[in-house]
């Protein structure tokens, strides 16, 4: 398909810049899918001829099929994939430093969420607050391994395992058929049915600005139930990334029942996962139990989460100071110190927020339209200095696309122009294009997406005489400049999409829906173009190279560095998972409570 | 009497009525519209539209603003454009609880200012006079979102206290209920207190200077007596007349406090209304804030010949 024009529908990104999901593994192994070879992660047995299955965990949770094949290293070949062997894994055993001891049952985990999410329909909206509830009340066909050992930066957590959806089988490229878990059970009291998974994924890509995620699936020709346990896809064109598409988080089951009856879910939870509503009072609480006739046994520990909805940051510092939430995330290094002064014996993880901010220059506007001009502007930014300054010294050099692609990404110090900050070379390159005394420029801004970095940047740019103003912005003020490119220059955020292509197509394809400043040309276009067709891994890593490259080279976003965010939690809780990313879900299914 | 007090609501309707009309207006004119942050990230114009179309705002401004009105004379106030729910039910769960903040931040406010005003005055330039004027500057110039930061951050950092993370209606547990209100009514209360506070004295010490109190004194009326019966009732009256006057403040420091005590109140309503742009949301609000504002004056207004009779007569 052609990723250059290709519509996205965004994951939003809370205040928190939530993580998108990497995606790298499967990618490997989607590569295989063209030669009919493909081989599932989690395969325990290889099928007769192209058929391949997953393993069940069948009724041991312990017993996880274990990613073998195409997962061990980011330099795995295109035909590295084709055995596996079932494998205990450690998914259901808690980490080291977040376990020792059994897991103990019962109590309850205070938790908050700065908003409420808008509404509860598991298959519209992508909002994080959304996502991080339902996934603890639903189940996909799969999902990423996430578990505590298996933090979601971990090669372990981009591996999708069986979850409502035993093993399925790739008849030929075009049709996958999954077979059904026996004996689910919704919310409710009702089976899972075929029916309800074909309708879900059906329903999921309506063709509705309401149905967020309907571009993941628009290569799909038609889901049918074909047997009471068994669903198939079949597609219109060879689609790789489909198997991660049906393990995100975003891609629920729900009964099929309730949506006939309601027209929609919007205010109710009746799903499979661990977790079912209790009670919801919007703007207030929403408190979560546990669903006795969740398929996994013991899962989950705990015997409820009471989620207070909570905007005000102070007060939720306060609240985790006096114990009144478990869990305070994400918190920045000085919020750290107070929170230690406190209470010294909180656990603290620490994890890139993974997302990529930067300044975005409007080409269509002079003087961006001349490349030596914002070359210029990125020798003049000193990433170090905004480390220092913003992050505390927490973070790292970053350019091009987000260290979420590990295995995919170029070290900084290999992509061109990385001998920045160079003042001597920024005021050459603003000569020649004939801004020898600078200029003024605005640069729009919102707090909530790297505003500071910006304000960093703007005293940068006074040495090769650019005089940039940070223009403050109320965020749907902002939004509608961004997304219009009102703007010459705007200080921004985004979350990574799945997939490496995902992120570059949809930011800077020429046509492509977060393309704000008018980025890319038509020779980018034909490095993505290129790179969504090669199957093959390491063909496909060098195209991608390439346009890193590319990027780095023509400065349509002068990138800022990656930070360093903290999760804290008391130390009482047990084999929390630092997933700071709402599309693994997953949220509290191995935490229990030692107290 | 009657005949006022009927004209006076009376008017209260072209009021709301005009005021519907630059609510309207307004929102929509503010950069940044609900369709675009229901997409966020995406630029697509043509899902904008559909988005549009589904929400009812692809048509004219005048023309929505006919459709509303015309809802809204049946009493229908429309529903969230985010949430579904009736904005009329929302405003329901959440009016209760400022109202709540505002009687109790009152009630603080008058605590205050009253006695410590009426002290101030009584002992002019001594020390209790200056202690209070200290404190009541002191009010006016804290902002109350700082207080209310300061508020909750302290005792979590000094005692690990905070207040309650949800609230609880007073009828449900009055108790649960007057914890997590207490400190959000005194940073609200205390700034009201000083100017009250400050009001107070200056009206005391006007009373004082007045010839029927030297009379009064004159004529060998125990002190308890003149203080109480003379000088306070006389110097309330204006007193009384400010803090009706104030009364509306609190909805709007509402706003701020209510987010930081995460009380789900009008207030923090109406701040979510206006960033999400749901504009059926936002109008009621506004509606109703207008209203309880135009009832207050009334009050206001009635208090006077209550307090006074030389009004009354007038």
């Amino acid at each position: 398909m052609g990723v250059v024009g290709r519509q996205k529908q965004p994951q939003s990104i809370g205040e928190d810049r939530s993580p998108g999901l990497s995606r790298r593994d499967l990618l490997q192994r989607g590569a295989l899918l063209g030669a009919g070879v493909l081989a599932a992660p989690l395969l325990a047995a290889c099928g007769g001829g192209s058929t391949v299955g997953l393993t069940a965990t069948s009724a041991s949770a312990s017993t996880q099929p274990a990613a073998t094949s195409g997962s061990g290293s980011g330099s795995t070949s295109g035909t590295g994939g084709t055995s596996a062997t079932p494998e205990t894994s450690a998914s259901a055993s808690p980490s080291a430093e977040q376990t020792s001891g059994q897991p103990k049952k019962g109590g309850t985990l205070k938790w908050y969420l700065p908003d409420d999410p808008p509404d509860l329909d598991p298959q519209m909206q992508t909002t994080s607050s959304l996502q991080w509830v339902l996934g603890m009340c639903y189940n996909g066909l799969l999902r990423y391994n996430v578990g505590p050992g298996n933090g979601p930066e971990s090669e372990a957590a981009a591996t999708p395992v069986p979850d409502l959806a035993l093993k399925y089988e790739n008849v030929d490229e075009l049709t996958y058929v999954f077979h059904l878990r026996q004996g689910v059970k919704f919310h409710d009291g009702t089976d899972l049915t075929a029916e309800d998974v074909a309708f879900s994924l059906n329903r999921i890509r309506t063709d509705s600005p309401e149905f967020q995620r309907a571009y993941a699936f628009a290569p799909v020709d038609s889901v049918e139930a074909t047997t009471p346990d068994s669903v198939t896809i079949k597609l219109k064109e060879p689609y790789a990334a489909l198997i991660n598409e049906i393990a995100a988080a975003y891609t629920r089951i729900a009964p099929k029942h309730v949506i006939d009856e309601k027209g929609d879910m919007k205010q109710v939870i009746v799903g499979t996962g661990p977790f079912k509503l209790k009670s919801y009072q919007r703007g207030q609480q929403m408190v979560l139990e546990r669903n006795d006739d969740y398929f996994e046994p013991d899962i989950p520990y705990l015997d409820s989460i009471e989620i207070a909805i909570m905007p005000d940051n102070s007060s939720q510092l306060a609240a985790f100071n006096s114990h009144a939430i478990d869990i305070y995330q994400p918190a920045n290094s000085s919020q750290l110190d107070t929170m230690k002064k406190v209470n010294p014996d909180i656990v603290v993880t620490e994890y890139a927020p993974m997302g990529l901010n930067g300044i975005g220059c409007n080409t269509q506007v002079k003087p961006f339209d001349d490349v030596r001009v914002r070359q210029a502007l990125w020798y003049a930014i000193d990433q170090q200095k905004i480390i220092d300054i913003v992050y505390a010294g927490h973070g790292s050099k970053q350019r091009a696309v987000p260290a979420t692609y590990a295995g995919w990404v170029v070290p900084y110090d290999q992509l061109p122009m990385s001998d920045a900050p160079n003042i001597d070379k920024a005021k050459a390159l603003l000569k020649e294009a004939g801004y020898e005394n600078g200029f003024k420029v605005k640069c729009k801004s919102v707090y909530r997406y790297s505003q500071k970095e910006a304000t960093v940047a703007a005293q940068l740019f006074k040495a090769i005489g650019v005089d940039m103003e940070i223009v403050d912005m109320e965020y749907g003020a902002f939004l509608t400049a961004r997304n219009n490119g009102d703007f010459d220059l705007i200080a921004f955020a985004l979350a990574p999409f799945g997939d490496i292509s995902d992120f570059t197509a949809a930011l800077y394809g020429t046509q492509a829906s977060r393309n704000y400043g008018h980025w890319g040309d038509a020779d980018l276009d034909a490095l993505l173009e290129k790179g969504d067709k090669e199957l093959d891994v390491d063909k496909r890593k060098a195209i991608y190279a390439d346009i890193q490259k590319m990027l780095a080279e023509k400065c349509w976003v002068i990138d800022f560095p990656e930070d360093k965010l903290f999760d804290a939690v008391h130390p009482y809780v047990k084999g929390f998972v630092s997933a700071q990313n709402p599309e693994r879900g997953l949220g509290f299914w191995h935490v229990w409570l030692d107290k | 009497m009657r005949t006022y007090v009927l004209r006076r609501i009376t008017l209260i309707i072209p009021t709301i009525f005009l005021v519907s009309i630059v609510v309207f207006a307004l929102i929509r004119a503010i950069p940044g519209d609900v369709v675009t942050l229901m997409l966020q990230d995406s630029k697509d114009p043509q899902q904008a539209e559909q988005l549009r179309q589904q929400l009812g705002l692809d048509k004219p401004v005048v023309v929505q603003y006919g459709i509303w009105l015309g809802h809204a004379l049946q009493g229908d106030l429309g529903t969230s454009l985010w949430t579904k729910n009736s904005v009329v039910g929302e405003i329901s769960r959440a009016l209760p609880v400022t109202l709540e903040l505002a009687i109790i931040s009152m009630l603080i406010a008058s605590l205050l200012a009253i006695p410590f005003g009426l002290i101030s005055a009584l002992m002019q330039n001594r020390f209790p006079d200056y202690l209070v004027r200290i404190i009541s500057i002191t009010g006016l110039s804290i902002p109350n979102f700082w207080l209310g930061t300061l508020l909750i951050m302290l005792p979590a950092i000094w005692f690990r206290w905070s207040p309650p993370t949800t609230y609880v209606s007073i009828f449900a547990d009055p108790v649960q209920n007057l914890k997590q209100f207490m400190l959000p009514s005194l940073a609200l209360g205390y700034g009201f207190s000083a100017i009250t506070m400050r009001l107070m004295r200056s009206e005391t010490l006007e009373v004082m200077r007045q010839d029927y109190i030297r009379t009064a004194q004159a004529k060998g009326l125990a002190s308890r007596a003149l203080v109480i019966r003379h000088i306070l009732r006389n110097a309330l009256i204006p007193v009384i007349t400010v803090m009706g006057a104030q009364a509306r403040l609190f909805l709007g420091g509402a706003v701020l406090i209510e987010q930081i005590f995460l009380l789900p109140g009008l207030g923090r309503l109406t701040l979510w209304a206006i960033q999400v742009r749901d504009y059926p949301q936002l109008q009621a609000n506004i509606l109703i804030i207008v209203i309880i504002t135009l009832l207050l004056n009334l009050l206001t207004d009635l208090s006077y010949g209550w307090l006074d009779p030389r009004v009354r007569l007038a």
